[in-house]
């Protein structure tokens, strides 16, 4: 609320001494009328493309629509239904997996490189931007495709696994590694957070360094004692919006599975069987419910980050 | 609703704080490049204690960053070369160096898919990919402009709705949206994916905008007024032209975006003559029965060419943007 | 800097400009084509499933009744069977079906039950013709009385063979499969001789994945799969028992790898000759062919059930249907008729669509000896003339087509090993209760 907060502060503030006292009625309504034409395609938009489909989703989740026959209230029929369903169940699980291995491990490969490059500032605006390359067109159908063809049977890792003795097979093949395959997919594309990072490495006062340095800090101390306090608004940022970014995975998943959500629906995220039930089954009824849980299932997870925030994220400004 | 309020205001937050942590680089590193932060103090003493430390960790970070980068460019440097090889020979070769070239695959992919031809595909993509660069410009420095500079009364409740909608899936409005332009008949038209844009309906670049204009300096706009000009003259003739960095960054964004849209057409477009590059590829992987990996890789890299493209042109605004903005690729 | 400014302000009026140009094309190709008979000409859209080979018969066969009829204009569009669908139920729910789009007897029953598709039984004999068809076939097309889709051809199920690869295998294939346990045995027989190859070759992918011959079996059995009110009339038990027919083969590994399978879509393990047989509509020979390449491919009847006959059927292979909300139902029809009708057409498509519904165009299909054409058409002789075929094709009820999909994706599940027998057929009911109850 803070900006908001700033945003209105902040005009009111410059003008009232400025502006004669008299003309300040008029002028008012002048600025109100001006602001809102200004905002009228927003409100627009907000309204007929958010707000409103929000609220009927919501109506739709409580009823049995088909989108042939007008909606049927079910009351809470969807939703128990929603714990019953395995495959739906299934998808959730599907959906933490990648979120909770994909996420970490991207975040410290970018991290990591983010803290080599840094190290170094000779080639790091060419490097930085060349790693950055994955995640500008890794979620393109073109990638999915390259994705699905290394990784079939025989393909180029299938090959390389067999180099050093590993007799595993294609992964798009196997149930178990298909998730896995994404989640490398997902770490490949490690260079938006790593750009951020680095950002944010140069924001740190090298003064800090020095100073534990004359203290006699080790690389691993001036670690955990200055960069990853220093990082962790940074690296709040990254936590919040890759999270909530990996329950949404939707085309990769869709382009590896061929469009089925298989093998054995093992890459049936959360986002592809909400399709499948919405736009292939015509459940929308059933599907708007998934999109809620989906919404309100985000909004803990936001709302959490935000609540532990405080005990490990540290701003410069409030901390001294 | 109201969990969606929290999430969402929650949301806001952090993007909010980190843009007002970083408008220093807004700043320098957007417009100007690469400003070493450290100053040539810091560059001279990295240096010095490099030096000191000897080679053998120089040549650790060389080998680990080649490494690194051998990683990132593999697959998309076997995507291109498996698009000049035959197509039997694609799966498996492991190698890079092509012992056997063709260019049929580039033939095949030029020759369309069910007698729609590739151009039909690329003019779509790009069609709606420029409309997107217009439709946010446009919108989202307007409403932008609202939110930055004038004061009217709500402005903090919309903002923070606006912000709301950042992080919010947009699965849950999909539905309502497609029933909605069902009945409006422009399913099959490239409306619902363009009325979005022209509604700043992406808040994220409407949050960037927001961010960029309020530190632009005030005295501008205020003696304008003293001037005597009114809002849109000051938004069209003042703001717009010095907004020009942080509009050429949403530009790149909003192209490349809406050129590797996928679910959006797959949900939208229906008949294969409106099909953009990123379906008709799906649909070309789909439609060859008999695997022909040599078609697929050579319209996946054709698919890929404008994207690449402006990131070659254009990749200090991109990597900067990301940068200050937490723009996501 | 100017350039690029430059480059924008032409890029915004470009796109602005074009988007008015896309707002009016819009209007008169969807609005109203209606009054497309401004110029004379009728513009229809069309929709199928299927693949390239297909796309290509039926640019052919569109160009042709394009040539006879100047004054109507076809737009075409196609996917494969899982998307078209998808595609076609986003339409529908809007009313925004296409003038003429290949309708199949699974989805027959749901799109005309909603009155998403239009009733043809005034165009038969004025300006569609079915004169030519047997009655059942016509029947086919019918829902509560009414026309509402006429069937390109017919097919029934068989067994697909790959006589050179078994003669390498040194495995004779039965003149006549006389059992479902006999054509079980074939998979240790086959996996046996086929294990030293590369790629290792199998009789089959576990073939109790596939609905339909599952269909098949209950109807040997005794057992009419479906009630007369749209409802299943088979137990949990049954299911379970032809799932167990293949147990056996499951546990010995001797079955295709389904992760295999699954790498090979959309090309199914016999299209990759690295299967020996496969069960399958018989109009899919052409396309076995083309993507497999081997020439030399056979089918034969099913095997047997319990009192040794056949009862296999005949179905619609596929059928044409016209969109309720076309605004061109009787250029709708002309072209269903032509497709149908014309001898010209019939020589396009050959046996893809099935065996042509009419004699005129069974006779105009040119059958040379050993031609894919020629075998299917003796094929379904043979069938009919032995007494294998007979019985009635399983009532199409609604919601079949998503009780076969969720099938098919359990199956995949089982077929990994994740779920037992029992599992598998707790959870398809549960599911087939949702989509036939609601």
């Amino acid at each position: 609320m803070t900006h908001a907060a700033q945003a209105s502060k902040a005009p009111e503030v410059g003008k009232p001494a400025r502006r004669p006292h008299t003309k300040r009625p008029s002028r008012r309504a002048a600025e109100t009328r001006a602001g809102y034409a200004f905002l009228t395609p927003w409100l627009l938009g907000f309204l007929g493309l958010t707000a409103g489909p929000m609220l009927a989703s919501l109506y739709l989740a409580f009823t049995d629509y088909s989108l042939f026959r007008p909606p049927e209230w079910v009351g809470l029929d969807n939703f128990t239904r929603l714990f019953d369903d395995p495959r739906y169940l299934n998808s959730v699980e599907i959906t933490l997996q990648y979120a909770l291995i994909g996420t970490p491990l991207k975040l410290a490969a970018a991290l990591g490189v983010a803290m080599l490059l840094h190290s170094r500032r000779r080639g790091q605006g060419a490097y930085r931007s060349f790693f950055y390359a994955p995640s500008l067109i890794g979620a393109s159908v073109s990638i999915a495709i390259v994705w699905r063809a290394m990784f079939i049977d025989d393909g180029v890792v299938d090959r390389l696994g067999q180099g050093v003795g590993l007799e595993a097979g294609g992964w798009v093949g196997d149930p178990s590694m298909t998730v896995y395959m994404l989640i490398l997919l997902t770490v490949w594309q490690f260079g938006a957070p790593m750009v951020i990072f680095l950002a944010g490495l140069k924001q740190i006062p090298n003064e800090l360094y020095e100073a534990a340095e004359v203290d006699g800090a080790g690389p691993l101390r001036k670690f955990f004692r200055i960069t990853l306090p220093m990082l962790s608004p940074v690296l709040f940022f990254n936590l919040v919006l890759e999270t909530v970014h990996s329950f949404q995975i939707f085309g990769s998943a869709f382009i590896v599975s061929n469009g089925t959500g298989g093998p054995a629906d093992s890459t049936m995220f959360y986002t592809l069987y909400l399709y499948f039930r919405g736009f292939r089954d015509f459940q929308m009824g059933y599907a708007s419910a998934m999109a809620w849980v989906l919404v309100l299932f985000v909004g803990a997870i936001t709302l959490f980050f935000f609540k532990t925030s405080k005990y490990w994220v540290h701003y410069s400004g409030e901390g001294r | 609703m109201s969990a969606a309020t929290h999430s969402s205001t929650a949301a806001g937050s952090p993007a909010a704080r980190r843009g007002d942590s970083t408008e220093r680089g807004t700043g320098s590193a957007a417009v100007r490049g690469p400003a070493p932060a450290g100053g040539p103090d810091a560059a001279r003493r990295s240096r010095r204690r490099a030096r000191a430390r000897g080679t053998g960790r120089t040549v650790l970070y060389h080998g680990f960053i080649l490494a690194v980068g051998f990683v990132i460019l593999y697959p998309g440097a076997w995507m291109v070369l498996s698009a000049f090889r035959p197509s039997n020979e694609i799966v498996g070769q492991v190698g890079l160096i092509p012992d056997d070239t063709t260019l049929d695959n580039f033939t095949t992919a030029f020759s369309g898919i069910g007698g729609i031809s590739f151009w039909t595909f690329f003019g779509n993509s790009l069609f709606l990919a420029v409309g997107a660069v217009v439709g946010i410009c446009l919108s989202s420095t307007f409403t932008a402009y609202a939110f930055a500079r004038i004061d009217f009364p709500g402005k903090g409740l919309w903002f923070s709705l606006m912000i709301a909608t950042l992080l919010l899936p947009f699965h849950v409005v999909i539905i309502p949206q497609y029933i909605m332009f069902n009945e409006l008949g422009l399913v099959d038209t490239f409306w619902p994916l363009l009325l979005g844009k022209f509604l700043a309906a992406e808040a994220f670049f409407v949050f960037l905008m927001v961010q960029f204009m309020r530190n632009l300096p005030r005295e501008l706009d205020e003696s304008a007024r003293i001037d005597g000009a009114g809002h849109l003259r000051i938004y069209w003739s003042i703001m717009l032209p010095l907004m020009r960095p942080v509009m050429v960054t949403a530009s790149i964004f909003a192209f490349i975006w809406s050129w590797n849209d996928f679910f959006g057409p797959l949900i939208y477009l229906k008949s294969p003559e409106n099909y953009t590059m990123p379906l008709a590829l799906r649909q070309y992987v789909d439609q060859t029965t008999v695997s022909d990996y040599g078609g697929q890789m050579a319209m996946a890299v054709l698919a890929l060419v404008p994207v690449l493209l402006f990131f070659i042109v254009f990749q200090r605004y991109i990597v900067d943007g990301v940068a200050t903005s937490g723009l996501k690729g | 800097m100017s350039i690029r400014k430059a480059a924008i302000r032409g890029l915004a009026i470009a796109a602005v400009g074009s988007l008015a140009l896309t707002a009016c094309s819009d209007d008169s190709g969807n609005g109203d084509g209606g009054s497309g008979g401004d110029g004379g000409t009728v513009t229809l859209n069309m929709q199928w499933w299927g693949n390239d080979d297909r796309a290509a018969r039926y640019e052919a066969a569109i160009d042709a009744f394009e040539a006879a009829n100047p004054d109507i204009k076809v737009n075409t569009g196609f996917a494969a069977w899982p998307d078209y669908w998808t595609a076609r139920n986003t339409e529908a729910a809007g009313g925004a079906l296409p003038d003429v789009l290949q309708m199949d007897t699974s989805y027959l029953r749901q799109y005309a039950g909603t009155g998403q598709l239009a009733d043809l039984t005034e165009y038969v004999g004025n300006g569609l013709d079915l004169s030519g068809f047997e009655e059942s076939l016509v029947e086919s097309g019918k829902v509560d009385g009414g026309l509402y889709a006429v069937a390109t051809g017919t097919n029934t199920l068989a067994l697909f063979y790959n006589p050179d690869l078994l003669a390498e295998l040194g495995v004779e294939m039965p003149e006549d499969i006389g059992s479902w346990d006999e054509y079980t045995a074939l998979y240790a027989e086959i996996a046996e001789a086929g294990a030293d190859r590369d790629p290792a070759v199998y009789a089959s992918a576990d073939h109790t994945g596939t609905f339909w011959l599952f269909l098949q079996w209950l109807i040997q059995q005794d057992i009419d799969p479906f009630t007369e009110d749209g409802g299943l009339n088979f137990t949990k038990d049954d299911m379970a028992a032809w799932l167990e027919t293949t147990a056996e083969v499951r546990e010995a590994g001797d079955a295709f790898p389904i992760e295999r399978v699954v790498q090979l879509e959309p090309v199914t393990p016999f299209s990759a000759v690295e299967t020996a047989t496969e069960f399958h509509w018989d109009n899919f020979l052409a396309s076995y062919v083309g993507e497999s390449g081997v020439e030399t491919l056979e089918l034969m009847p099913l095997p047997s059930g319990p009192d040794g006959a056949k009862h296999q059927f005949f179905k619609p292979t596929m059928q044409l249907a016209v969109g309720a909300n076309s605004d061109h139902p009787e250029e709708a029809a002309k072209l269903i008729d032509f497709l149908v009708n014309s001898p010209e057409a019939g020589e396009i498509f050959g046996t893809n669509l099935g065996v042509p519904s009419t004699q005129a165009q069974r006779d105009a299909l040119t059958l040379e000896e050993g031609s894919v054409d020629a075998k299917v058409m003796a094929y379904e002789a043979m069938v009919a003339e032995q007494g294998h075929v007979s019985e009635v094709a399983p009532l199409p009820i609604e919601g079949f087509g998503s009780i076969e999909e969720e099938y098919r994706t359990l199956h995949q599940e089982f077929a990994y090993g994740e779920m037992s027998v029992q599992d598998f057929v707790d959870r398809w009911f549960a599911e087939a209760e949702i989509h036939l109850g609601g």
